[in-house]
């Protein structure tokens, strides 16, 4: 075997890795010495639009007949790359999820960012109340967006390791859900 | 449920189209009940038997004209075997064809509307490690490499074995690595040996199964059939993937806590 092969960091790795996902070494790193040697892209800014404006959605973007929260998640989705959708209603209840969703669910997550976001409505209250949150974890990418449905409660529609999405996406979605809301089981 | 294997290589050529096909024969003449799925933007599978590049309706038309899934899948001569091919894309409109794949969950819903009754669904996908293998990674439960036994290929195994550790680890919990496939070996050429030798000596997931370079895989494609369809004597490069699907069959029942119930035999 050539010098050119045996002994490279690459390959060390995928022995490495290959040892792990077959269980024969379960649990362990590969051991990369030093830095991850890959760049890392940077989330796509969002289009500029002026400070506290929505970008209107185009005018003539059908509205769909969805029934079910899992199908409004669904279909919001197929609007923002993500891994995984779910709503949670003002107090707080995960109200419906989808895409790769844990076994253990959304539960603790949503009800921890309900708390999140009411505690930063008091942060200021000059700003006045929160309209969208992205927060960044060790292994995860959280954002999400209130949307005021009937009644002016604000049900929040929250992704899981999203691309950045515009103004023109958020307001796409909560034109769905405020024309959904009322069927929404 | 379905067994979802997702045939996948960061570098081209590897035999993915090939293993699949042939895999996805052995698997339905050994009676199961199973689904070929081809999500590359070429269309291989359908290439692979000799089909215009227009001729069948499938997952494109699922994804742009809301044609259920159940009216594109393609019967073949195999009772058990089925294809859900590509369909009618633009290949102008791959691109999109890749982005709609990867987000949202088109390709887990129909899967989902398929795969009743069915024992194995094997995914075929594009080569490298884009949206389709992503999106396909992220539905199935399986994944496995076919690795070609020459020194290129070789130094690519920590690419696609790094989104799959990626993809367990963030995006999908239930997806293992099934095992890595050697293909296109020369045991007489030094490089094909040396690749063999270092695979073996210290890799995880090596399959029992290899598969041979050997002039039978172009002849099988140039008339656009399975391996074991060829006429006259049974073809050894045929039994390989008769060896194959027995092997992914024990290794997935291993794998899902499936009891092993051949009990050792007495001779006298």
């Amino acid at each position: 075997m050539t010098t050119n092969t045996v002994g490279s960091s690459d390959v060390e790795i995928a022995r490495a890795l290959s040892r792990r996902l077959s269980g024969l070494e379960p649990g362990s790193e590969p051991n990369i010495a030093g830095e991850s040697p890959y760049l890392q892209f940077a989330p796509s800014p969002p289009e500029e639009t002026p400070a506290g404006e929505l970008t209107e959605a185009p005018n003539d973007d059908p509205l769909n007949d969805l029934t079910r929260w899992d199908e409004f998640l669904a279909w919001s989705l197929n609007k923002v790359r993500s891994s995984a959708a779910f709503a949670v209603d003002p107090q707080g209840f995960v109200i419906g999820s989808s895409g790769n969703v844990p076994e253990d669910g959304f539960e603790g997550t949503g009800a921890e960012l309900s708390y999140v976001m009411s505690q930063a409505d008091v942060m200021n209250p000059e700003m006045g109340g929160l309209r969208s949150i992205a927060l960044e974890f060790a292994n995860r990418r959280l954002s999400g967006f209130r949307s005021e449905v009937a009644g002016g409660e604000g049900f929040v529609v929250a992704f899981i390791d999203a691309e950045e999405f515009d103004d023109a996406t958020r307001t796409q979605i909560a034109r769905q859900l405020e024309h959904s809301f009322s069927v929404l089981l | 449920m379905s067994h979802r294997i997702v045939l996948a290589s960061s570098k081209g050529g590897s035999g993915k189209t090939t293993t699949a096909l042939n895999l996805s024969v052995a698997l339905a003449e050994r009676g199961h009940n199973t689904i070929v799925v081809d999500l590359d933007p070429q269309g291989a599978i359908g290439l692979f038997l000799a089909k215009e590049d227009s001729d069948w309706g499938g997952l494109a038309e699922v994804m742009i004209a809301g044609t259920p899934p159940a009216e594109v899948l393609q019967s073949t001569s195999l009772p058990t075997l089925r294809i859900l091919p590509r369909g009618r894309i633009d290949p102008v409109d791959i691109c999109e064809y890749e982005l709609q794949l990867h987000r949202g969950e088109i390709l887990s819903k129909t899967l989902d509307e398929i795969e009743d009754g069915v024992d194995y669904v094997v995914l075929d996908t594009p080569s490298g490690l884009g949206p389709v293998t992503r999106a396909a990674l992220a539905v199935s439960r399986f994944a496995l490499l076919p690795l070609q036994a020459e020194p290129v290929a070789f130094r690519t195994m920590s690419q696609i074995l790094r989104v799959i550790d990626h993809v367990q680890q963030h995006e999908n919990p239930s997806l293992q690595l099934l095992g890595i496939l050697p293909t296109m070996v020369r045991l007489d050429n030094d490089p094909s040996l040396n690749v063999m030798s270092a695979v073996w000596s210290g890799f995880g997931g090596v399959l029992d199964t290899v598969v041979p370079r050997a002039d039978v895989f172009t002849e099988a494609s140039e008339i656009g059939i399975p391996l074991s369809f060829l006429g006259g004597r049974t073809r050894p490069e045929a039994r390989r993937f008769t060896l194959l699907s027995d092997e992914i069959e024990a290794r997935i029942n291993q794998m899902t806590g499936v009891e092993d119930d051949n009990e050792h035999r007495r001779l006298v």
